[in-house]
């Protein structure tokens, strides 16, 4: 099993995660019971300055990842690090509020600590699982060679499908034309299919309908081979299933691909702008919090 | 019947080197009092310099080597293309220089005291002496046929447009071939004729086009395949359509005959070397890479016959231009002294005697028995390239010295030649494991080469004898710690030059040669043998050569030799219980296999191939049982090293996925690596920050092409530099840019004339040609305000006037040896799926994952 940023260094930071959970535990009960504790007892000072110090270290992976001469270990390090102990900080943030949120500016800034941190499990989780399945959808190929691909594809299509009729031929055509997957970000996590094609329905009008997955284009050939006519069409009617079919292979695989690769971007667009809006808010609180005393 | 013309000299070839030539021989012609010595300068292109008019346009040319003086009578220094050709043009005319353009030269025949010169398209002339200044670019294949010198035959198309409602014959399968044909068929009727039946050489969009165009009616294009022409001959009487030639073909269909206008041959280009063995010059050796046989005066073995420049094996403009004016300085009888003699004075400066150049010249070559095999030409230019190393055991003289060698260093102008260093006698010469490749040759004294760990002596070598020649033909990092006892002198000969040499005198080759297999076969097998006997058992020794993929033996043979690899590596392979062939070991350069078959088990298991161009050493049956009775001290290591591959082998047949993974690694050709970049793609989450971090500390430029680079069940090779063990890219590199750190980085250094050869050379792609990147914006201003381009390599950046005026440069992946963190992209991989490996952990890595 190849090292990821859970395993890394056998879990180091796991068990360093754990031992600071396991203090703001003590320092939490230290406090003189539920009356008694509250972010402003020394304890909870103490805690609210260690919360502080993990946020703003945690955030500065932006800049170490930017950093490529910095001699303050790897970024995978970092990264495990920053996975682990952002994690403890859910626990090290509760203790110091000791529980007492309500609707105001210090609870606001828990709740930003909040949406960075489940934002970043769900990036967590992208990063291990989603990488092998891509490449297992990729099957050896980068994107560029299977973008190649799918065009000698076309290519074998058109010379296949030149002895045919005219109506398939410009039902296959049109097929892949309209071949319509991803687009946006959101279409991308939706992994949105609105490929269609071209069919004429009665006499001469031609309807524009949904080839969505490719599956309906296929079946219209499909169905087309027992009742051919033709001698030479079913040989050529099977050449084309064989070509559509791969091609329907690789265009799903590619719906899929993109909308992995998605599920791994989308997180960061939580996580960053809201780390930059939770260290605006994080100041508020601790600048208001000096006015009360 | 008009006179032949006759010159005293014919100088061929209008490049740099030539025009010097002729420069020399004007001089001596209107200044030198040689009235009557006529010369000519003949060139097959209608204008000058040729190759220096095919640079790119704006090229920035170097003046390296920058240590050398110019001595010629035009001018030349670091400049653009453009001015140095200009300041050619301008010389050649204030001058008058007597210079002949589309005077391409067909044979040069010697008859009694002089030379005969064919000349295409007009008479012969006659010299007393020629001088070859053609550079090494080959001559077109000629057609070779019946008729090939009528003018309808030209091998060259300037432009299509020139031809409207020709029949045009193209000869040729190749990329030109193709491309002549597909532009002449716009506006006539066009026959290809291909040799085989199909056109496999030519690129694929080529042939796609070719294809297409032989098959569209509507398109003036025939293909005749399996077809070579049979003869050409001109008609007597222009034939109804007004063609005056016609072509006689023998198809895969049968004799063709029709009537044409033109043809147009694009057969490749003969090498220089046929050309030139023609004509009874002969060459140092059978090596493709050897120059042709010259004395100290440029003489080749033909008497009059002069051969300088690039084709002479020198070719860096300056070279060249000093050799034309020498050269014909010689020919008038001035035996003028060579421009390095004040080069070698500096050099002796630091030696501990008081002779003259040539009296030290003379003594070094008499001191080293091998090198005295060499003309003084080679000589003199091993010495210049040399570093002299002097080692005191006295620490009163060696401080003296220091001081001494201090200040002729502060008062020198900048040379970059390197100066003579002064050491202590002890001092490490290197140590084991540096990378460092030069050679050594001990003129005076001892040196003691030991062991690092222990400390063990494994040798002393004495005056005349070498050392280091094991990182020169291997690869490998050195082998042990070398040191002075006693007062000594070295020459320190970098591993190009030593390669150069060797590929030009067998001698030398012959001779370092031997002793590495003796050196081989005593660290290997007999650790404490007799020299003589391993002498012996060197001569009985062969050097073999396999291309990557061939098989060096297979299973089921009898074993009767063991094999050292030399350079390159070797795969161990065999067909598992599954039918499948699976990789069970792999052996870089210094390691040993195929020695089971002779501890054993006598029948060979395995395929072992070759899996990158490799130099194994054969040890025949009978030297083996020989050098293990004579030293029994080796044999245990020996069999102990044999059962821990016995293990190794049946624990990578257990696991054939690692087997087939190391398979892929070793197709990429990292079998001949010392560092490649993995990359695990379980993690790899295509951020790109690998690629955007080689950007961000090699000056905006990345050496990196994630994306690119071929995969393999979750693993991925990008293209990206291996450092491998022999480098394909300082083969040629002509200012001796490219170099290796003693910490195996192979790196370009800022003397890049940017050439190119390295990136054509590189069979992994790693090298690109690229223009120096502006500046960006800082880091801050980027994330506040989105003000310029975000981290990495902008793509299709436009540099800016200076950066066009230096020219594009080659750029490659030096393993970040200038960041003390090491690789960059290794170090910034967030999910740490780069790793930069070397081969002897390929195996851990692959059975960790």
């Amino acid at each position: 099993m190849s090292q990821n940023m859970l395993s890394y260094r056998k879990s180091y930071y796991l068990y360093i995660s754990l031992a600071l959970i396991l203090i703001s535990y003590f320092i939490y009960r230290s406090q003189a019971g539920i009356e008694g504790s509250n972010g402003g007892t020394p304890q909870g000072y103490f805690l609210g300055t260690l919360a502080t110090v993990l946020v703003v270290w945690l955030a500065l992976l932006g800049i170490r990842k930017r950093s490529f001469q910095s001699r303050l270990g790897s970024v995978k390090a970092w990264v495990s690090a920053h996975v682990y102990l952002g994690s403890s900080l859910i626990v090290v943030a509760s203790f110091h509020s000791a529980f007492q949120l309500g609707i105001n500016i210090h609870s606001f800034a828990f709740l930003l600590l909040l949406l960075v941190i489940f934002s970043g499990f769900y990036g967590v989780f992208a990063y291990i699982r989603y990488p092998a399945k891509i490449v297992a959808l990729s099957d050896g190929r980068s994107g560029e060679e299977s973008l190649a691909l799918l065009n000698s594809l076309k290519e074998e299509i058109v010379a296949t499908y030149k002895d045919l009729d005219s109506e398939l031929q410009m039902t296959v055509s049109s097929a892949i034309e309209r071949t319509d997957i991803a687009g946006s970000i959101l279409d991308m996590l939706l992994a949105r299919d609105g490929s269609m094609m071209c069919r004429t329905v009665v006499g001469t009008r031609v309807d524009v309908v949904s080839n969505r997955a490719q599956q309906p284009l296929i079946d219209i050939v499909a169905q087309r081979i027992p009742r051919a006519n033709r001698a030479t069409e079913p040989e050529l009617l099977l050449s084309l299933l064989n070509l559509l079919t791969r091609r329907q292979q690789l265009v799903e695989n590619l719906r899929v691909n993109l909308q992995l690769k998605a599920r791994m971007r989308v997180w960061l667009f939580i996580h960053t702008p809201i780390s930059i809006a939770l260290l605006v808010a994080l100041t508020i609180h601790i600048v208001s919090v000096f006015f009360y005393w | 019947m008009s006179q032949v013309e006759h010159f005293h000299i014919a100088i061929i070839g209008a490049g740099p080197a030539g025009l010097s030539a002729a420069g020399r021989a004007a001089w001596y012609q209107n200044i030198g009092g040689k009235a009557d010595r006529s010369y000519v300068l003949l060139e097959g292109a209608p204008a000058i310099a040729n190759t220096i008019v095919n640079y790119q346009k704006g090229k920035y040319v170097m003046s390296e080597p920058s240590y050398l003086d110019l001595r010629s009578d035009f001018r030349f220094s670091a400049n653009s293309r453009e001015s140095i050709l200009e300041s050619w043009q301008a010389t050649l005319e204030s001058n008058s220089l007597n210079i002949r353009f589309d005077s391409k030269v067909t044979e040069i025949k010697h008859e009694d005291d002089g030379f005969r010169i064919g000349l295409q398209g007009a008479s012969p002339i006659t010299a007393d002496f020629v001088v070859l200044a053609i550079g090494s670019e080959g001559n077109p294949r000629r057609l070779g046929v019946p008729g090939d010198d009528l003018p309808l035959l030209q091998y060259t198309l300037a432009d299509a447009s020139m031809y409207e409602n020709e029949t045009i014959v193209v000869v040729g399968a190749g990329d030109s071939a193709i491309e002549n044909a597909l532009a002449l068929s716009a506006s006539n009727q066009v026959y290809i004729l291909n040799r085989r039946g199909e056109f496999s050489r030519a690129k694929t969009g080529n042939l796609d086009a070719i294809l297409k165009a032989a098959n569209d009616e509507d398109v003036s294009l025939d293909c005749y395949y399996n077809t070579v022409v049979e003869k050409v001959q001109a008609l007597d009487v222009a034939d109804s359509s007004g063609k005056l030639y016609k072509i006689e073909l023998t198809t895969g269909d049968g004799q063709k005959v029709f009537p044409i206008d033109r043809i147009i041959a694009r057969l490749g280009s003969v090498p220089a070397r046929d050309f030139l063995e023609g004509m009874g010059i002969e060459f140092a050796s059978d090596n493709i890479r050897s120059n042709p046989v010259m004395n100290e005066r440029y003489e080749s073995s033909v008497p009059g016959l002069y051969i300088i420049g690039s084709l002479a094996g020198y070719p860096l403009i300056k070279q060249g231009m000093n050799q034309g004016h020498d050269v014909v300085s010689f020919i008038h009888g001035d035996m003028i002294a060579p421009v390095e003699s004040k080069l070698l004075e500096k050099q002796f400066r630091l030696l501990p005697f008081v002779l003259s150049v040539d009296q030290v010249t003379q003594l070094f070559q008499q001191r080293t028995p091998m090198l005295n095999e060499m003309n003084l030409l080679q000589f003199r230019e091993l010495i210049i390239e040399s570093q002299l190393l002097v080692c005191y055991q006295s620490e009163e003289v060696y401080q003296n010295e220091s001081r001494r060698a201090a200040s002729i260093a502060a008062n020198s102008t900048g040379s970059s030649l390197a100066s003579t260093r002064i050491m202590r006698a002890g001092e490490f010469i290197f140590r084991q494991g540096d990378f460092s490749s030069s050679f050594f040759t001990i003129i005076e004294g001892e040196i003691k080469l030991t062991l690092k760990q222990s400390g063990q002596q494994i040798a002393v070598l004495g005056r005349g004898q070498f050392f280091g020649e094991s990182g020169l033909l291997s690869g490998q990092p050195r082998n042990c710690d070398a040191a002075a006892v006693g007062d000594c002198i070295l020459v320190e000969t970098p591993r190009r030059t030593m390669l150069k040499l060797m590929n030009s005198n067998d001698g030398v080759a012959d001779g370092i040669d031997l002793i590495f297999r003796v050196r081989a076969l005593q660290a290997k097998i007999a650790p404490n043998g007799a020299l003589d006997e391993l002498t012996e058992a060197g001569f009985n020794t062969k050097v073999l050569r396999f291309k990557a993929g061939d098989t060096i033996y297979k299973p089921e043979e009898t074993g009767n030799s063991l094999y050292i690899v030399r350079s390159g590596a070797v795969v161990l392979s065999h067909i598992n219980h599954e039918n499948k062939n699976i990789v069970v070991g792999q052996f870089q350069s210094g390691s040993v296999f195929g020695e089971m078959a002779l501890m054993g088990d006598l029948i060979r298991r395995h395929y072992a191939v070759a899996s990158v161009l490799t130099e194994v050493i054969e040890v025949a049956q009978e030297e083996f049982s020989r050098l293990v009775r004579s030293d029994t001290s080796g044999i245990e290591k020996l069999q102990r090293d044999v059962s821990a591959k016995y293990v190794q082998q049946n624990t990578l047949d257990a696991q054939p996925e690692v087997g087939q993974a190391m398979q892929f690694f070793m197709d990429q050709g990292l079998g001949e690596a010392t560092n490649a970049l993995i990359i695990d793609e379980n993690l790899c989450v295509s951020c790109d920050y690998c690629e955007k971090a080689c950007a961000e500390t090699h000056n905006g430029v990345s050496r990196l092409n994630r994306k690119a680079g071929n995969r393999y069940a979750k693993l991925h090779v990008p293209v990206s530099c291996r450092h491998c063990q022999q480098p394909h890219c300082m083969k040629d590199c002509p200012p001796d840019a490219i170099h290796r750190a003693a910490s195996g980085e192979v790196f370009i250094d800022s003397t890049c004339i940017g050439c190119g050869n390295c990136e054509s050379n590189c069979p992994y792609d790693v090298i690109r040609m690229e223009y120096e990147a502006p500046d960006k914006p800082p880091i801050w201003a980027r994330l506040l305000f989105g003000y310029g381009a975000d981290v990495g390599e902008v793509k299709g950046f436009q540099p800016d006037v200076e950066a066009l005026a230096k020219g594009k440069k080659a750029v490659k992946c030096d393993a970040c040896m200038s960041i003390k963190t090491g690789p960059a992209c290794v170090s910034v991989c967030p999910t740490g799926a780069a790793s930069r490996i070397a081969p002897n952990n390929y195996l851990t890595y692959l059975q960790e994952r």
